[in-house]
């Protein structure tokens, strides 16, 4: 199995250390995300989530980080539920730090994810949701490939409001038709 | 009155009536309670013979107790997982419903009765409806949802009775016996949360 997959803008790798991943998670969490709200994961929370084996887990969830081409910087992560035995679907998430926001690395980001997880698993749907009034996000999974399945109503309270939560999926063949296939690059 | 009369009160009555089981959540065939040990045997096939089994090992009486003393959430009943047993009211576990999740606004669930059940269908109607009531009750919860395979058309009919609404259809979402199967979701909202919905408009790839 590989563990690198690079696209044009970004790549997806294992975190290299627990330091790495510690300083991006409290950089991402120190401001309250305006959509989702605040959360915080204490040091020694995010420390044991690295430990067992560096956020990679068939059990629960990996994570990968993802790295911009042209500087090399750390931009994010990309997230993605690992399918128990018998599941033939998986969820993926996307989080990139607000100065890196606007050039793309989310959508490709999350494109080679879906590459990793076709690849890996016999998975037919890979699915993602994000908030009715997070325009940008609904915008980059559309963008990514995915198509617009439903809203759940009334999913998350924000300034007195009750939002949607937008689900978007991408299938097996219609993977198998993206652009992203012919770019990859597997390491 | 004196103490000896209060105590009279207080006693309680001596009954013929048949085996009257309880539970937190009443109705007037079914109660809806936590798991216990003694359910074991009647709860480990129920839970084999409902459609998302196949998700997962197969459940056996050991894997049952081994859940049920989980150190982390013990008892079927934590804030990651929470079952509840349909028991008859004569006695007898015929399903269950698993609440995935506590946050009142979020919590999803899902629902199984005994297939072979002849009352399948009151069993189902009212331990959905005095789920939903007690959740009403106790925990305030703005949205609680259930999603069901396309093929359980009689639990598709219990939510919709129960006032669910259809949300969403998700194509090849589970298998079931061997195949991909269509799953849909559906959902009751308070009123508290209807009247706050916020007017977001479209997203991108929504038709409207």
């Amino acid at each position: 199995m590989h563990t690198v997959w690079t696209g044009e803008r970004v790549k997806l790798r294992p975190f290299k250390d627990e330091k790495e991943w510690c300083d991006l998670a409290q950089e991402l969490e120190m401001v309250p995300n305006e959509f989702w709200g605040a959360w915080w994961s204490p040091r020694p929370e995010l420390k044991k989530d690295f430990e067992p084996a560096g956020l990679l887990d068939v059990e629960k969830a990996s994570m990968f980080a993802i790295e911009r081409l042209d500087t090399g910087e750390l931009v994010g992560y990309e997230e993605h539920g690992a399918p128990k035995p018998g599941s033939i679907e998986a969820w993926v998430g996307t989080v990139i730090l607000r100065a890196h926001w606007h050039h793309g690395f989310g959508v490709e980001a999350k494109q080679l994810c879906y590459c990793y997880l076709f690849e890996h698993y016999p998975v037919e749907r890979v699915w993602a949701a994000t908030l009715s009034n997070h325009k940008r996000a609904a915008r980059g999974l559309h963008l990514s490939g995915m198509r617009y399945q439903g809203r759940f109503r009334g999913f998350h309270f924000t300034d007195g409001k009750y939002h949607d939560l937008v689900c978007y999926a991408l299938y097996r063949e219609e993977w198998e038709k993206l652009p992203i296939r012919l770019i990859v690059k597997r390491g | 009155m004196s103490a000896n009369e209060n105590e009279k009160e207080q006693a309680p009555a001596a009954s013929t009536a048949p085996k009257s089981e309880r539970g937190f959540i009443e109705g007037e065939h079914v109660v809806l309670r936590p798991v216990l040990e003694a359910d074991f045997g009647e709860l480990a096939p129920l839970l084999a013979a409902n459609p998302y089994a196949e998700k997962q090992l197969p459940w056996t009486q050991q894997r049952l107790k081994q859940r049920y003393e989980d150190k982390d959430e013990p008892g079927l009943w934590g804030k990651r997982e929470r079952y509840y047993v349909i028991v008859r009211k004569t006695g007898g576990v015929a399903g269950f419903l698993m609440q995935n999740g506590e946050d009142r606004d979020s919590s999803w669930c899902r629902m199984y009765v005994d297939e072979a059940a002849a009352d399948r269908d009151v069993l189902g109607r009212e331990a959905l409806s005095g789920y939903l009531a007690y959740m009403r009750r106790w925990k305030d919860p703005g949205r609680i949802t259930f999603d069901v395979l396309s093929l359980e058309e009689e639990a598709i009919s219990w939510l919709e009775a129960t006032g669910f609404e259809h949300e969403v259809t998700i194509e090849r979402a589970a298998l079931y016996r061997g195949r991909p199967e269509t799953l849909k979701v559906y959902a009751w909202l308070s009123e508290r949360v209807k009247a706050n919905l916020a007017d977001d408009g479209p997203v991108a790839g929504e038709e409207v």
